[in-house]
């Protein structure tokens, strides 16, 4: 069976957006910090809802923020 | 660590010292005055109420958004754990207590440790689910 990954550019859309904190984004998506630390480093697949709401924070599609790849 | 952590860590660490305090005492009273007697020993089990007071000692996180998607599924998953492995307890215990005990020391002693054993069963486990899945890989949280 093969193995999916989503992975995504958060730290690279945040450091385009001012330098955006990690705690700015939480805040902006409706999470906690430790949620977009886990979201970042790849260890936790954020639902359809949240990734929405991050892409909206960055002003970008969720396809920008997060790549699928198998 | 957030909140969750700090409540599952001092949760853990309540009903272990709960568990080990009336293992201890229930053992040091059976060999003193036998079997009838160890079961005045389950009275520590009363200390894992002090569980209850984590709400108060630990307060909610600073910032807007205090539990959010990941710890619903976080504290759901680890909910699961907890009671599967109260099962494998209830399970076990039935099986060996009937065979330990007679009927008439089963009610007094083996039952309260079955259903005590089995609540305490759940928090340790569900406390130590709770940091593992928190705590996976991860030292800047």
């Amino acid at each position: 069976m093969n193995k999916i990954n989503i992975k995504n550019n958060l730290r690279q859309f945040r450091f385009e957006n001012n330098q955006m904190t990690q705690a700015e984004l939480a805040d902006k998506a409706g999470v906690t910090r430790q949620t977009i630390i886990a979201i970042e480093a790849g260890q936790y697949s954020p639902s359809l809802e949240l990734a929405i709401r991050i892409a909206k924070a960055f002003g970008k599609k969720v396809d920008d923020v997060f790549e699928y790849e198998q | 660590m957030n909140r969750a952590q700090k409540i599952a860590v001092f949760n853990l660490v309540v009903f272990v010292s709960a568990s080990l305090i009336t293992a201890v005492a229930v053992t040091i009273l059976y060999y003193i005055f036998g079997w009838p007697a160890a079961a005045r020993g389950m009275g520590f089990v009363g200390l894992g109420g002090l569980a209850g007071l984590s709400p108060l000692i630990f307060k909610k996180d600073p910032g807007t958004v205090t539990f959010d998607e990941r710890d619903k599924l976080i504290h759901r998953t680890a909910t699961r754990i907890g009671f599967v492995s109260s099962y494998l307890w209830f399970c076990l215990t039935g099986t060996i207590f009937a065979v330990l005990f007679e009927p008439a020391l089963f009610k007094r002693l083996g039952l309260p440790i079955m259903i005590f054993g089995g609540a305490f069963v759940v928090s340790i486990v569900r406390s130590i689910a709770v940091l593992v899945l928190y705590g996976r890989g991860r030292s800047d949280e």
